[in-house]
């Protein structure tokens, strides 16, 4: 219990520390009919850079936006995620970001990492959003009853209920919407968010790192920099002659319309995030890694989130 | 109107009870400092927004036109932590109780200090005008410190964030407080070079330890004896401090880190010299590459292997823990605090010290963590190192500290119905301004409980050579001494000392009856401890 409480603390920090600011990362669509394992193995070390699988997550996500899809025609996505993390640890996140236009574009990513003590009054009683986020998330796994159905349309309506009354709280995707475009984004037209997608991905994470016995001559070289012990990867820790580059993540992701239509997307992409902490010099390995994905494994470049290819999906259907 | 006066006298009648507030209670008479935050007995919404945003929305950078310093973001998650349980009460439509009143409190306070510290760093290296100004105003204070004698019972604080009742072994405290704080300051200490610092105008860095967790100062010049010993009297007579450690010759290693622009050790020496104008190179010792053997004896140095490090004759370090979180001014000048009693009666101590920078910016508000994600204020007494027998000198304009033919045998005296202090203040705050006889004498009562042992402990910390340490011991018991009969306190630990002690090294006379008769030892104190040229005059080296 001790470890586990720990560990959380260490990944709260950890998040923390990435909530506010900008994400370098790229989306690929990986080859049809490639098996996880043949993937694995392809990308286990490209060009003197080596991975490591790490960890297996399960993310649930409710993605909000207006009725006229505010968020959607302005290209951001905002979204509830609760992120389980190698059947250990659960945390929660209220994510606001942008979308992509070209693909070395970096992303805006802010992020209220701690949900916990954020209440609604159901009635008489205050509950907890997150207690609200795993009954709607239960509700995705669980077999769709009529029951169950009443309680989970409630509880969309308490996450409706919640951000109308929070939209000028100190929480960071309001205050970043509000930053950024004051005219689109005011208290009058946050007011009508509601949860219009919810989904499941079953995320496999990977760090890409020199390895500095095992690499090509140019990167043997390259600044090892260290991070403070409460950012550090358990695997940095125990092999302190690696340093960390990027961080890859293989999704199978399914999402379900809350719109009344019923629709089913299913997604399958491979995602890469500079880690490096000289950005100018990870950009350079991002690029490099990205050409071996290309080259190599036959990757092509996607730009869209997942947000925004299941909106236009359901656009298109309507 | 009639609510204000309702809330204050509502809430005096319950700090009289005790009823409702804790024993640590922030806000005892600073309720009306808050009323920006209610409307009709309830919560204001829009203008706890306004606050709680402006303290977290990084996107937010400057106030009043001045830029703002980076937001922790543990300080961010704690005033939403405030935030979110005063919101509950707005939405719940109560009325605000005693609880909500302290949050606000809380709250408020952040947001001052928060604000004051955009406003110090605008003049973080102090102007000429500003040194000419403080040294001017130390020749004006002299004439404030003088106490009517009245006959009151002495009165006893209450534990608050600005003091609380050392009921340990005294000497012990600072050592509680850096447990408390996880500050590890081993006798031999390793630290990796992170940056310059421009703030105040000794010469200094940051740093940061092996674990890459916790970050330290590393100081020179002639603070780093008084800043230690300083720290741990104001430590023992239970004020909040920071935690200063002094290193010998080559007790601290100070490696550097090849992807920072400083890379060695002269590239440090000429930029400290740049930003300060002092010539740090009298305190450097040896400089090499790390090595296997030494990684054999701290494997946390291996990820160091071959890069450069550099050790020094003395230095000082200064520990900044993850743990605490610094804000700004402690608001000594705000939020009621000149009817602080703790405060007020911290000048007596400052004099017991003799210390002389006690401007707003050598206070400091923290928000400490106490292991569990709680935060708890605490307000801090920094920079106590301008003390211990302080030089100023207007042509050139310079000052100098820790001088011990400086530091006189008395700290106050009284005469005829007056009690006078003796010490040099460089700024009057308004709690100094505004202290009494009865809460300077409460002060004394506490200062009387220091004994021998506690003295002694707390002073061979500051590690001065044993002459110069016997001095300073003589002359503090005498100070002690000064201070109890002026306040006509009974002393029951009496410590002995001598005004006309000499003191022979290798049959050498070092000191003679009380003063010091040469620059002792000079190579191994770079600062001299005789000479009186300060730091403006590179120490005269």
């Amino acid at each position: 219990m001790g470890t586990k409480i720990s560990l959380f603390f260490i990944l709260i920090n950890t998040f923390y520390s990435f909530s506010q600011g900008i994400e370098e990362q790229r989306k690929y669509i990986l080859p049809e009919g490639i098996s996880i394992s043949e993937m694995e193995m392809k990308s286990n070390y490209l060009n003197g850079l080596s991975s490591y699988n790490h960890s297996d997550y399960v993310y649930y996500d409710l993605y909000l936006d207006s009725p006229d899809f505010l968020m959607y025609k302005n290209g951001f996505s905002l979204r509830f995620r609760k992120r389980n993390i190698s059947d250990s640890i659960v945390a929660y996140g209220f994510q606001l970001k942008s979308e992509m236009v070209d693909h070395k574009d970096i992303r805006m990513e802010v992020e209220e990492t701690e949900l916990d003590f954020y209440r609604v009054k159901d009635g008489l009683e205050w509950v907890r959003i997150t207690t609200i986020l795993d009954r709607i998330f239960a509700y995705y796994d669980a077999i769709k009853t009529p029951a169950l159905e009443v309680v989970f349309q409630h509880d969309l309506d308490l996450i409706k209920l919640w951000i109308s009354l929070k939209i000028d709280s100190p929480i960071i995707p309001f205050q970043k919407l509000k930053y950024l475009d004051s005219t689109v984004f005011n208290t009058l037209t946050l007011q009508h968010l509601k949860p219009v997608l919810i989904g499941k991905s079953l995320r496999k994470r990977s760090h890409v790192f020199v390895d500095y016995e095992h690499t090509t001559s140019d990167l043997k070289n390259l600044p090892n920099y260290l991070m403070n012990i409460n950012s550090r990867p358990q695997y940095f820790i125990d092999h302190p002659t690696c340093s960390w580059t990027l961080e890859t993540s293989r999704d199978y992701s399914k999402f379900y319309s809350l719109l009344g239509g019923g629709e089913v997307i299913n997604i399958y992409e491979f995602e890469v995030e500079n880690k490096y902490q000289d950005k100018v010099k990870g950009t350079e390995l991002l690029d490099r890694f990205e050409l071996e994905l290309i080259n190599a494994i036959g990757c092509k470049i996607e730009l869209a989130s997942k947000y925004k290819q299941s909106i236009s999906f359901i656009l298109n259907k309507l | 109107m009639k609510f204000l006066l309702f809330l204050f006298l509502n809430c005096s009648l319950l700090y009289a009870s005790g009823q409702q507030f804790n024993s640590s209670s922030l806000h005892q008479g600073q309720d009306l400092f808050i009323q920006q935050y209610l409307l009709n007995k309830k919560i204001n919404i829009i203008e706890l927004r306004r606050t709680t945003n402006f303290l977290t929305n990084v996107n937010v950078k400057t106030t009043n036109g001045i830029q703002i310093t980076k937001r922790s973001n543990a300080v961010i998650r704690h005033v939403k932590h405030l935030s979110e349980r005063i919101e509950e009460v707005y939405l719940e439509n109560s009325e605000i109780d005693s609880v909500t009143m302290e949050l606000l409190v809380e709250l408020e306070y952040i947001n001052l200090s928060f604000k004051k510290k955009a406003e110090s760093n605008q003049n973080a290296v102090p102007s000429f005008k500003m040194k000419l100004f403080l040294i001017k105003n130390t020749i004006k204070n002299k004439r404030r410190k003088r106490y009517k004698i009245t006959a009151e019972p002495i009165f006893e604080n209450t534990a608050s964030p600005y003091w609380n009742s050392v009921n340990d072994t005294l000497y012990q405290e600072f050592g509680n407080m850096a447990n408390s704080k996880k500050i590890d300051a081993e006798k031999e200490m390793v630290v990796i070079f992170n940056e310059l610092t421009s703030s105040g105008s000794a010469p200094k860095i940051e740093t940061i330890d092996l674990d890459l967790d916790n970050e330290w100062v590393v100081k020179w010049g002639d603070e780093l004896h008084s800043d230690v010993v300083g720290s741990r009297l104001f430590a023992a007579m239970g004020y909040d401090v920071d935690h200063p450690y002094f290193y010998g010759k080559d007790k601290l290693t100070l490696v550097f880190d090849s992807t920072k622009t400083i890379k060695n050790w002269t590239q440090l020496r000429d930029s400290v010299y740049v930003f300060c104008k002092v010539d740090i190179t009298p305190y450097f010792s040896n400089q090499g590459n790390i090595t296997e053997e030494m990684i054999l004896i701290n494997p946390d140095l291996s990820p160091y292997l071959g890069r450069l490090y550099v050790q020094f004759i003395k230095c000082g370090l200064e520990a900044r823990p993850d743990r605490v979180k610094r804000l700004g001014s402690f608001l000594p000048d705000d939020m009621n605090n000149e009817n602080n009693r703790a405060l007020r009666a911290a000048l007596l101590l400052h004099a017991f010290i003799g210390n002389w920078d006690t401007k707003e910016e050598n206070t400091l508000l923290t928000l400490v963590h106490d292991g569990n994600y709680n935060y708890k204020i605490s307000a801090i007494f920094s920079d106590l190192g301008t003390s211990f027998g302080v030089k100023t000198k207007l042509l050139p304009l310079d000052f100098k500290v820790g001088l011990v033919n400086e530091f006189s045998w008395e700290a106050a005296k009284k005469v005829g119905n007056k009690v006078i202090l003796q010490n040099q203040v460089n700024v009057m705050l308004t709690p100094y301004g505004k202290a009494t006889y009865m809460d300077l004498k409460w002060m004394a009562s506490k200062i009387e409980a220091l004994d021998s042992l506690s003295l002694r402990k707390c002073l061979s910390k500051a590690m001065w050579p044993y002459p110069i340490e016997e001095l300073y011991f003589n002359k503090l018991a005498s100070r002690r001494a000064s201070i109890l009969r002026a306040f006509d306190i009974e002393d029951n630990h009496p410590i002995a000392f001598d005004k006309k002690i000499t003191i022979f090294e290798n049959n050498e006379l070092i000191v003679k009856k009380g003063k010091l008769k040469k620059d002792y030892k000079r190579y191994e104190n770079p600062e001299s401890l005789f000479s009186k040229k300060g730091r403006n005059r590179n120490y005269g080296n």
